[in-house]
């Protein structure tokens, strides 16, 4: 109770009970259903654009959506941090791009209100995910170079390796994933939390008290900060799918 | 810091360590929709929007060579009108050529024939004036011979009769 106001604990706004399965693994709760709602949109797009180029090549409707979406990880992500030549990445980086974005935009579905990624499955299973191919990219593109050139960058002194080495073992190995989650996972539970605050504040301020004249002023900040998370999704799905892209062009050259 | 104690409760309902229902499900949903868009999904968009690229690609590569063609064309015409003029103004100065010498020949020609019938009408009009000046001369010597006889009954001798007429004549003669 804080000025009379219930605000519920962290742990309510984010736990959501299986529709079935109840606690078991294999328990389906809004969360999970995201992320199959997730994959069958972004798989019907492009199956829907894929096949309405047999009447026309020029590009209408969802086909307008599919291809800006593969411009976009072309252009804007791999000719960025991998080059022109990472463009075979781009039906991954799509996959990652489009499942982060959905999963992010339920937090502004009006009656489902819960992003997928402000719990920590999808951005840990996410960032391993990533963290496990660029390990192996680099092994693949470099051999057993690839870790020689991580852990002591080239044109460095030696007597420097002492300092440097750790702290890229640290940087590169370990706090890589663990950034690439957290970002995603706290800025999705921070806009949601923001978002329940001002619903709080409002439904508080909905009586019949004349400090009720004040209700506007949390319910047009819940406006304007709905407007912001959508924003914040797309934002969070861009810097999560051009660091994938960043970390894996890394694996693929070595650094000069 | 209520994060951090957070998580650090064990239990169900940690809101930050992952959930392990949620992570199947992301899992699931994740590698289909990576293994379905690579495989079935993505390459028919790809393949259309790079055709389409091709396309357009060749209609502007063709457009090109069109227009370098009809460049072409152009510049070969353009040479051909300018070898087409040249030999128009070249039968045209020859044209005139030749009827400016024809037109001197025939002024020529002209000039000659005119000067020729020029000098026979004179030489007719000397001709006829000598005949008419002898017949004159004959006449009028007779005449005169004839009246003088009449007038004057004395005979004249040869010579000064002679000599009369040729005075005569010169008086006449100088006076036409």
């Amino acid at each position: 109770m804080i000025f009379g106001l219930e605000f519920p604990p962290i742990e309510k706004l984010v736990e959501w009970p299986s529709f079935f399965g109840g606690d078991a693994w294999y328990g389906l709760n809004k969360i999970g259903l995201s992320a199959l709602i997730a994959m069958v949109l972004t798989i019907a797009i492009y199956l829907a654009a894929g096949s309405k180029y047999k009447k026309r090549l020029v590009p209408t409707g969802i086909q307008t959506v599919a291809e800006s979406g593969i411009e976009f990880i072309d252009s804007g992500i791999i000719d960025q941090t991998i080059g022109p030549e990472g463009r075979s990445w781009n039906p991954f980086l799509l996959s990652l791009f489009f499942f982060v974005l959905i999963t992010n935009l339920f937090e502004v579905v009006p009656g489902w209100q819960m992003p997928g990624n402000a719990r920590m499955a999808f951005p840990a299973l996410l960032a391993i995910l990533v963290w496990f191919i660029f390990l192996v990219t680099g092994i693949r593109y470099q051999g057993a170079g690839y870790f020689k050139n991580a852990l002591f960058p080239p044109g460095v002194p030696w007597p420097l390796y002492f300092l440097v080495t750790p702290i890229e073992f640290v940087s590169t190995f370990l706090v890589r994933p663990f950034s690439l989650a957290v970002r995603l996972f706290a800025n999705m539970l921070a806009g949601h939390i923001l978002l329940v605050t001002f619903v709080v504040l409002s439904e508080a301020l909905w009586i019949k008290q004349w400090y009720a004249v004040f209700l506007p002023l949390p319910f047009i900040m819940l406006v304007l900060l709905t407007g912001f998370e959508i924003m914040v999704s797309f934002l969070q799905a861009y810097i999560f799918t051009i660091l994938a892209g960043v970390y894996i062009g890394s694996s693929m050259h070595a650094e000069h | 810091m209520n994060l951090l104690l957070l998580a650090a409760e064990e239990g169900p309902n940690n809101p930050i360590l992952p959930a392990t229902n949620e992570i199947i499900w992301g899992a699931i949903s994740f590698f289909l929709l990576m293994v379905v868009l690579a495989k079935v999904a993505y390459p028919p968009v790809r393949k259309a929007m790079e055709d389409r690229t091709a396309k357009i690609q060749g209609e502007f590569d063709a457009a090109d060579k069109a227009r370098a063609e009809a460049a072409e064309l152009k510049a070969s015409y353009e040479s051909k009108l300018a070898e087409a003029r040249t030999e128009a103004a070249r039968i045209i100065d020859e044209a005139r050529e030749q009827a400016e010498a024809v037109r001197r020949e025939r002024i020529a020609a002209l000039d000659a024939e005119l000067a020729e019938r020029k000098a026979q009408a004179e030489a007719d009009l000397a001709a006829a004036r000598e005949r008419a000046l002898a017949e004159t001369r004959s006449q009028l010597a007779g005449l005169a011979v004839g009246a003088a006889e009449r007038i004057v009954e004395d005979s004249l001798d040869e010579a000064r009769y002679a000599k009369l007429v040729d005075n005569f004549i010169d008086r006449v003669g100088s006076s036409t």
